[in-house]
């Protein structure tokens, strides 16, 4: 139970009144965030980032983590209210949510659906609080090549696990791998792939590509669309909070299946919006009033909620245990570490308890707080959107280039951004996932870091990648699940077709 | 033409009564009509059908028979006998599933469960007591759970019926006699109305089977409600593919003259240029 001691060591860090403050501050911020589109959780923390430089690293990943909830918090808010989910993994929540906002019974819905996210995002937490030691323990005694095998595992199960073209898969992770190279060769120093401009010496930093992709690039794909946000008003009154309350204990099978499924989906790289999906039909199918999905049933908005916010949770876990982000969020947080000066990887278990435990701890704090104020501020958010597209997006465009200028404080950021805000565009348009691109970008050289010194350390033999029991089944099941579109493939050769349980149109990442 | 719907529990001597009902009003009797037709139309034997309603089919059928086909195609048969009227249906959900019906009389026929296992070894001639009473256990514990699976209900609520009956004493004569005397009571007349209610129910079960029965929309769990012909088709399905299957396949159905097609389909709704959080 050391654990539990230092969870309390961590609460004592979170609960001083600028910590706190924080913590409020950003649960609002990501709740904004959460509703505006063309801000998203990844690039709301990306631009943020820069707001925390002077700040201790504990009290800025209290806020940065903040911001990632009440992002998580928010996107259901449009989903109920205007059947327009503000993020990808509420889209699910539109299903059941809209009607519900239809049927006069908005409130409801959102208190549904904001209690369930707790409630996911609870589990996840709890989970994390346990097993994130554990796996670091375990992972302190890895060397480069164990690292390297877990990097690899990291890109193949985006292959093995991403629905869509498994090559459109490799060919966004290829172009991440690429853009990883420029820049200086941390081994030998050389320049790589610079054509000799000096400004590219420095590499491409991930967070402007970030800014840039899942920013510049939905804004692009939001003014294509037309947004107008025209829908339900929410009245969340204490006494609807309570009724619903009261209603959702009876789903608590479904709660836990999708808690579950969201933090499977998490841990491994399928991300929430999968989750949220999975979770939706898995309930739809399992449920006695299965039939009555689609016209406003709170297990409905039950389901996905719980796992999309267990999936995000959950999706922290590689991050702080093995120093692996396994979202694009995660992915921005991480590089916050390093801002900060900190070392990810598992011996921030050893080194930095304050920062670990304090997180983790903001990580139960931060939910409830998101959940008092969610269910508080609906009306305002939703007042929020009412103001027209054309005014927020040029708001957000302006956001994003300032995001994006004071990272390195250099103009050339900002034209990078708006570059990478293209090539998002495009790559959606031609359904390429963004995300291997991302991650790929931030966990290249990391990656190519720790294969060379393995290569190093066996003299050139790639045996070592299988010299133990270790090393060999992580580098098997990375291989397994590179080849699994193949393997699939063949076994539905031989076997009857099943079955597709989704839409073959999900999110490709 | 009235129509009254047992329960069926092994050794209540509810056979008894439906027999006894049959000579006294002159109606039908269902037999096995409802197990033959389903397992006409799942081509499977009808053995198989009577092995999982008794609960003594094998671990494997048990897997891998659908049991919502099952549930569905019976649920069509049933609505099929009691369109015809003049009968005793018996078992098969029929008390649950006519309930809605204003003319139908849902009768339950119970004993305890002493007398029950007297009448098993009787009927199977043997003096084997504790074979007897796991038998009437096992049959007692399926037809349970597939209530409470099929319809969420807890199997011999009274609430559930209009009429329950002990036979332990109450011979069967004095119940089938009983039971004429409230199909004869005025809360049980025949109208058109009710008529009419069973009659759209009816055609909501024959849609149901259809959409079951039809390789593309099997899977599909939708709402479907009846009036007059007209079919609505709530919820949601996959894809615009099963969207329009359903519709089709629904405004195929013998009784349907219109569908009004209120389906969802569970798609992305926006581009989103990241799925992760």
């Amino acid at each position: 139970m050391d654990e539990l001691g230092a969870l309390f060591h961590g609460f004592a860090v979170v609960l001083s009144p600028l910590n706190l403050g924080l913590m409020i501050v950003g649960i609002v911020l990501g709740v904004l965030i959460g509703v505006l589109p063309g801000l998203g959780g990844a690039n709301g923390v990306a631009i943020l980032l820069p707001l925390t430089f002077s700040m201790s690293p504990t009290s800025a990943i209290i806020m940065l983590s903040c911001i990632y909830w009440g992002a998580l918090f928010g996107g259901a808010i449009t989903s109920i209210l205007f059947n327009i989910p503000g993020e990808p993994w509420s889209v699910a929540t539109t299903f059941d949510g809209y009607p519900m906002a239809q049927n006069g019974q908005a409130g409801k819905a959102l208190a549904a659906a904001f209690t369930s996210s707790f409630v996911g995002a609870f589990i996840a937490v709890v989970m994390i609080t346990f097993l994130a030691p554990l796996v670091a323990k375990f992972a302190l005694k890895f060397g480069p090549p164990e690292f390297f095998a877990v990097y690899l595992l990291t890109f193949c199960s985006f292959v093995g696990m991403g629905k869509g073209s498994p090559f459109k898969i490799l060919a966004s992770m290829a172009i991440g791998f690429a853009l990883a190279a420029v820049g200086m060769d941390t081994v030998t120093g050389q320049l790589r792939l610079t054509f000799g401009i000096p400004d590219l010496m420095r590499g491409f930093d991930f967070l402007i590509a970030v800014i840039g992709l899942f920013g510049i690039g939905e804004i692009l794909l939001s003014m294509e669309e037309g947004l107008k946000f025209s829908g339900k008003t929410a009245k969340l009154n204490p006494r609807v909070v309570l009724e619903t309350w009261k209603e959702l204990p009876r789903y608590w099978v479904t709660s836990l299946r999708s808690a579950a499924v969201g933090i499977w989906m998490g841990v491994t790289p399928g991300g929430a919006t999968p989750a949220s999906f999975m979770s939706y039909g898995l309930a739809k199918k399992m449920s006695r009033d299965g039939a009555k999905f689609g016209t406003g049933q709170v297990e409905g908005v039950v389901a996905p909620e719980t796992a999309a916010h267990a999936a995000g949770t959950s999706a922290l876990l590689p991050m702080l245990a093995l120093g692996i982000p396994g979202s694009p969020t995660a992915a921005v947080l991480l590089g916050g570490l390093l801002i900060w000066g900190l070392q990810p990887g598992p011996l921030l278990f050893v080194e930095q308890k304050d920062f670990v435990w304090g997180l983790i701890a903001s990580m139960y704090l931060g939910n409830i707080a998101g959940l008092l104020i969610v269910l508080t501020t609906v009306p305002l958010f939703a007042a929020i959107l009412r103001v027209p597209f054309s005014i927020i997006a040029p708001v957000i465009i302006v956001i994003c280039a300032i995001g994006a200028y004071t990272v390195h404080t250099a103009m050339l950021d900002v034209w990078l951004m708006l570059g990478f805000g293209v090539i998002g565009y495009v790559f959606k348009k031609l359904d390429y996932p963004l995300a291997p691109l991302v991650l790929a970008l931030v966990l290249g050289d990391k990656a190519e870091d720790s294969f060379r010194q393995a290569m190093l350390v066996s003299q050139g033999d790639l045996a070592i990648m299988w010299s133990n029991l270790l090393v060999g089944s992580i580098t098997g099941l990375a291989l397994l699940l590179l080849l699994w579109p193949l393997l699939s493939r063949a076994w539905a050769g031989v076997r009857r077709p099943k079955r597709i349980e989704l839409n073959r149109e999900q999110p490709v990442d | 033409m009235p129509v009254i719907a047992l329960t069926q529990e092994m050794g209540s001597l509810a056979k008894n009564v439906a027999l006894r009902l049959g000579e006294l009003a002159g109606l039908q009797v269902m037999r096995h009509e409802v197990a033959e037709n389903v397992a006409g139309r799942m081509h499977v034997e009808t053995s198989l059908i009577h092995r999982l309603r008794g609960g003594k089919a094998s671990l494997r059928e048990r897997f891998s028979t659908d049991r919502q086909q099952v549930a569905v195609f019976t649920a069509e048969e049933v609505f099929a006998l009691a369109r015809g009227g003049n009968i005793v249906l018996r078992g098969w959900g029929a008390t649950l599933l006519l309930r809605p019906v204003p003319h139908v009389v849902c009768v339950r026929i119970t004993r305890p469960f002493e007398q029950r296992v007297d009448w098993l070894m009787e009927n199977l001639e043997t003096t084997d007591r504790e074979a007897a009473q796991a038998e009437v256990r096992r049959s007692d514990d399926a037809h349970a759970n597939r209530m409470r699976a099929q319809f969420g209900v807890t199997w011999g609520d009274p609430l559930l019926y209009d009429l329950v009956i002990n036979t332990e004493r109450v011979s069967v004569d004095s119940a089938a006699s009983q039971i004429l005397a409230l199909a004869a009571a005025p809360e049980f007349r025949e109208t058109d109305a009710s008529h009419a209610c069973l009659e759209g129910l009816a055609l909501s079960a024959r849609v149901r089977a259809a959409l079951k029965a039809d390789e593309v929309t099997s899977g599909t769990n939708i709402g479907i409600e009846a009036a007059g012909g007209k079919v609505v088709l709530t919820g949601l399905v996959l894809n615009e593919q099963e969207r329009d299957a359903a519709a089709r396949v629904a405004g195929a159905v013998a009784g349907a003259s219109s569908v009004e097609n209120r389906l969802r389909i569970m798609a992305v709704s926006r581009k989103f240029t990241h799925s992760k959080t």
